[in-house]
């Protein structure tokens, strides 16, 4: 075997500080996540979908623009609430594709860590089980978020370049970026948080995404189907859509987003926290019994 | 320099089982072989110096302490399991760069010492590869490069020749022994392999059952010297039993110096001499006109030291179980 030591000479140069190592964690996670052929098909179809969006307002704008006014046959300018909130919380929106992303990249990075045994590559170097979390969670939110902001941005912002001075509430405008950056934030980790935390549940990749889907999609149906068949509001307080759809509401003021039986967003909101908030202890419980070297 | 690691009345119980009873021990050497039974205390030990477990006592490694410097320590240390922890989809580049990175390395120079690293262990052709396609012998390489890429001042290897052929085996022994030389670190062996140990290290660290058996040089252990018999071997103060060859007429230096008192025993054509020195056995030689072709001190080899350490270990435990029995009685009653 050859031993080629080419120069070698020891580093003596400073070193990253310990507690920025979450940063390096974030960004191999996110590279790795985004890997992937069906996140980047996830992302690809967000994108087109927003991106068909936006051709439609453009066009419904246009047509507006070439309506003599008084003629009759106006056509309503889109509201941007409704328009942010449609994108972003509808189950025809953004949340099936971020769903997708945050089911393809969070359930697979703890999981795929435990299953190589991998905890001794990161636990036994300077970097603390809680800058393995937070780097984990922020690769994850940052992914779902490229689809759940940055669609729904991309549709914020040609809604803004069509501005038209007189017809258009200046106020509501304004604020539109910030609202839909927030609900997509929150969008964003409300599906990274269970992700990562069922990840940390089991080395099967596939077991966890099943998982992932079931806790999304199953509370949402039989939170419908008790709704319609209670007319009350509260049993959609089990689905992450609907507690999304209720915050939404809120954020941007129109109730259409909510449906016809209206969650209240405080008790949403609570239970959108109590879902980030119960996953990150989840994995801090699983990471904490995490054994780094065997035997 | 200072001690490479210290440990004072390091001990550590997992819940009514103690890994580890006191231990108090200096390291000051280059490479030591950790050796001990299934059990013996050898994974806590590195995770007491790893920081990773709580324990009681003081442990120091580079002069910081263990729990209040953990980040420190572990920068400067690099560690190569004994079972795989590869990640998932990557190259062996992109596996050594995030080490290095995760190890405190700017992004440049992760990624330069990674390259440099895969090429000093062998794997320059196939730093590309994916690591699922890699062979068990490249599998170990990586993973010392992975332990290497931050140039660490203390090595812990596992089992680091675990599943390689014969050839792989002396390759990877050879890459490790070249390494206090040609990296200027440390490294502590951990193997149930005495035969590496033998080729690699100079210090033996000897536990069982949680207790320190041994801590000396690989030679003082071997070293085969009068009363090492009775569990002493390697201790300062015995004089060595010595193998000796002549070339004819072994009979009359048996005959002579077993009339200066020494005990002398035959072994093919080596006469095993105990309780004389070399100088006697130079000067009866030359009085009897034989022609010594062969003489030096008797040396077990490691395994036949470590069994003999062992054995010696658990009948002094046996022994004292039934008196501490009784000590528990009386107390009881």
């Amino acid at each position: 075997m050859s031993i080629r030591d080419q120069g070698y000479q020891p580093y003596r140069g400073p070193r990253t500080s310990a507690t920025t190592r979450w940063g390096v964690v974030l960004r191999h996670t996110l590279r790795m996540g985004l890997r992937q052929p069906w996140a980047i098909v996830a992302l690809s179809l967000g994108g087109v979908w927003a991106m068909g969006w936006a051709v439609a307002l453009y066009l419904s704008m246009r047509l507006i623009a070439s309506t003599p006014p008084g003629a009759g046959n106006e056509l309503a300018i889109p509201d941007p609430a409704a328009l942010a909130g449609t994108i972003l919380v509808r189950w025809y929106g953004v949340p099936v594709f971020a769903f997708l992303m945050a089911m393809l990249v969070g359930g697979s990075t703890i999981a795929d860590d435990r299953r190589q045994n991998a905890f001794s590559f990161y636990f036994a170097r300077s970097l603390g089980r809680d800058q393995y979390l937070i780097g984990k969670l922020a690769a994850t939110t940052l992914a779902v978020a490229l689809i759940s902001v940055g669609a729904s941005m991309l549709l914020v912002l040609s809604r803004l370049s069509l501005y038209r001075a007189g017809s258009d509430a200046v106020l509501p405008l304004v604020l539109l970026p910030v609202r839909a950056l927030a609900l997509g934030l929150l969008e964003s980790l409300a599906l990274a948080a269970p992700a990562v935390a069922l990840s940390s549940l089991s080395p099967r990749r596939g077991l966890v995404q099943g998982g992932m889907a079931a806790l999304f999609f199953l509370p949402a149906l039989l939170g419908a189907i008790a709704t319609s068949l209670t007319r009350n509001p509260w049993p959609q307080l089990l689905s992450p859509m609907a507690q999304l759809e209720a915050v939404g509401a809120r954020l941007f003021g129109d109730a259409s987003f909510a449906g016809e039986y209206p969650l209240p967003w405080l008790p949403a909101l609570g239970v959108l926290g109590v879902t980030i908030v119960g996953s990150v202890a989840l994995v801090r419980w699983r990471l904490a019994a995490t054994e780094v070297v065997a035997g | 320099m200072g001690a490479l690691f210290e440990l004072s009345g390091v001990a550590k119980w997992y819940g009514p089982y103690q890994a580890l009873k006191g231990l108090d021990l200096v390291a000051e050497g280059k490479s030591f072989g950790l050796l001990g039974p299934n059990g013996a205390g050898k994974s806590t030990l590195l995770k007491v110096l790893l920081g990773l477990i709580p324990f009681t006592g003081e442990a120091r490694v580079f002069g910081l302490d263990v729990r209040r410097q953990t980040a420190a320590i572990r920068d400067r240390i690099g560690y190569m399991p004994e079972r795989d922890n590869f990640l998932a989809g990557v190259s062996a580049v992109e596996y050594c760069v995030y080490a290095g990175e995760l190890a405190g390395l700017p992004p440049s120079e992760a990624m330069a010492r990674a390259h440099a690293v895969l090429e000093f262990c062998g794997l320059g052709d196939k730093r590309y590869q994916k690591l699922e396609g890699y062979s068990t012998g490249m599998k170990q390489r990586v993973k010392l490069a992975q332990a290497l890429v931050h140039d660490p001042e203390l090595l812990f290897l596992d089992e680091p020749t675990n599943g390689l052929d014969p050839a792989g085996r002396e390759e990877m022994l050879a890459l490790i022994q070249s390494l206090p030389a040609r990296r200027g670190c440390a490294l502590i062996l951990s193997t149930h392999l005495l035969h590496d140990v033998e080729e690699v290290c100079e210090e033996a660290i000897l536990l069982h059952q949680g207790e320190l058996q041994y801590h000396g040089t690989i030679a003082d252990l071997t070293r085969v010297t009068e009363g090492s018999e009775s569990g002493e071997a390697g201790e300062s103060g015995h004089r060595d039993v010595l193998e000796v060859r002549v070339k004819e007429g072994g009979e009359r230096l048996v005959a002579a110096l077993r009339a200066r008192g020494a005990r002398v025993e035959e072994e093919g054509a080596f006469l095993i001499v105990r309780g004389a020195g070399a100088e006697t056995i130079f000067e009866l030689a030359e009085a009897a006109q034989l022609q010594v072709r062969h003489l030096q001190p008797r040396r077990l080899t490691l395994e036949s030291a470590f069994l003999h350490l062992v054995g010696a270990a658990e009948r002094t435990a046996t022994a004292a179980a039934p008196v501490a029995a009784v000590a528990a009685g009386e107390k009881s009653a």
